[in-house]
């Protein structure tokens, strides 16, 4: 199957209380680039690995969280088919116009039943330092801080995650690959919408819009290890790790921005193919699939969150 | 810069809170769990206090979990607390939980709390 409608996670929009903190953790620690400041004080960043022109912005605010996580897809045509589809379904659909952020084209938006909103967009400015494509190098700079490829994935907690399944899997098209599921009902759904083990994952929370952790990629676990040796040295907020997750398998940390926000630097798991069956978690071993070495979740994976 | 303020828990201890550090900093240095440990950036709220006695200032906290009228009637945020003397505070949060849950067997720890909060085997 060739890739086609939703292509990934392509930006998070973040609340933050206090920008320059925000900015010093995201730019210095993280190692994303700082792409913009606008008139508006909304700040953008990107990974070093990434074509378009942001992937994380920022935004101060006096409630730590995320407003937005947002989708590119393939085509206009493809936008034009996931609004019809996204009301069929019976959501409310608005539009953001073009340029609403800074060389972004418009945007489709919902929000699902677990009160998040979440965009689509075809149409972003491509970066002004993208990676080569001619003879390229491996970078132009060597990468710095912890060394983020990219903006990864989400984790959202909220209600209705059933509702939030049928939407992400029968109308943007995504695959489900793991779920965590009680004798009382699902906890927690991974899904993909490409070859990654997940692109957006959701846990059960009684709060509505919640996030979980925003999470980056990184190249390895010596980058992993690497990443954990930063946070010490600049006393930044671990919550766990390094680590292993059972689902994903993905090498890990948590931990957390200057405003609370959750982070999270990722390495490995698998490759996911649409032909994979689903990988289900129950109550007896759910400990081990959040974090495979300890075998047990800590209090925080299922309470605190932004 | 002094040596630092003594920060008492009410029915909790004590422990000497250095300049410039968050009072929650202070309770994990010592080894008081007394205060459930968050985001320690003001975000999430779980650490949770009320100052009964002391001067203080605080940093920005997330207005989704502490408003202005917790504020004056004394409500903080640990992470976030910052003594400018010597503090009584009381715990005002949801209770410090210790490691939460066993792995494996999927009920509690020998020997560990449960919290009380959310909790997929409930």
């Amino acid at each position: 199957m060739a890739m086609t409608g939703v292509l990934r996670p392509g930006f998070a929009q973040l609340r933050v209380l206090d920008m320059d903190a925000a900015v010093r953790h995201y730019v210095d620690y993280i190692g994303l680039s700082l792409v913009s400041r606008e008139a508006d004080g909304r700040v953008y960043l990107k990974a070093w690995d990434e074509f378009d022109r942001h992937s994380v912005v920022l935004r101060e605010a006096d409630h730590a969280g995320i407003d937005v996580m947002a989708f590119k897809v393939d085509s206009d045509a493809s936008l034009a088919d996931f609004a019809r589809r996204s009301e069929a379904f019976g959501l409310t659909v608005d539009h953001v116009g073009e340029g609403e952020q800074p060389g972004l084209g418009r945007r489709v938006g919902v929000t699902i039943p677990s009160g998040h909103r979440i965009e689509l967009y075809a149409d972003i400015a491509a970066a002004e330092t993208a990676p080569g494509t001619h003879n390229p190098y491996l970078w132009h700079e060597a990468p710095h801080g912890m060394g983020a490829i990219r903006m990864d994935h989400g984790l959202l907690y909220g209600p209705n995650i059933e509702q939030v399944l049928a939407y992400f899997t029968e109308v943007l098209d995504f695959r489900l690959t793991e779920k965590v599921d009680l004798p009382d009902g699902l906890l927690g759904i991974w899904m993909s919408c490409s070859n990654k083990a997940h692109d957006i994952a959701f846990v059960k929370h009684p709060e509505p819009g919640k996030l979980h952790h925003l999470a980056f990629f990184l190249e390895d676990w010596n980058a992993v290890g690497h990443a954990a040796d930063l946070m010490i040295r600049h006393d930044v907020a671990i919550d766990i790790g390094p680590t292993r997750h059972g689902i994903t398998r993905g090498q890990t940390i948590y931990f957390f921005d200057p405003s609370g926000n959750r982070n999270e630097v990722f390495a490995g798991g698998y490759q996911f193919y649409p032909d994979q069956p689903v990988r289900t978690w129950d109550h007896t071993e759910i400990g081990r699939g959040i974090f495979y070495y300890e075998r047990a979740l800590n209090d925080r994976f299922l309470s605190v969150v932004t | 810069m002094g040596m630092g303020h003594l920060v008492r828990i009410e029915d909790g201890g004590d422990c000497l809170c250095a300049p410039g550090e968050s009072v929650l900093a202070a309770l994990g240095r010592a080894g008081l769990c007394v205060i459930a440990v968050g985001c320690r950036g003001g975000g999430c709220g779980v650490c949770r206090v009320r100052v009964l006695e002391g001067r203080y200032r605080t940093g920005r906290v997330s207005r989704a979990h502490l408003n202005a009228d917790d504020e004056e009637a004394g409500f903080s945020l640990a992470c976030r607390l910052y003594p400018e003397s010597d503090l009584t505070i009381k715990a005002a949060g949801p209770p410090a939980p210790d490691v939460v849950t066993n792995k494996a067997a999927g009920k509690p720890a020998a020997g560990t709390k449960q919290s009380g909060r959310i909790n997929p085997w409930q």
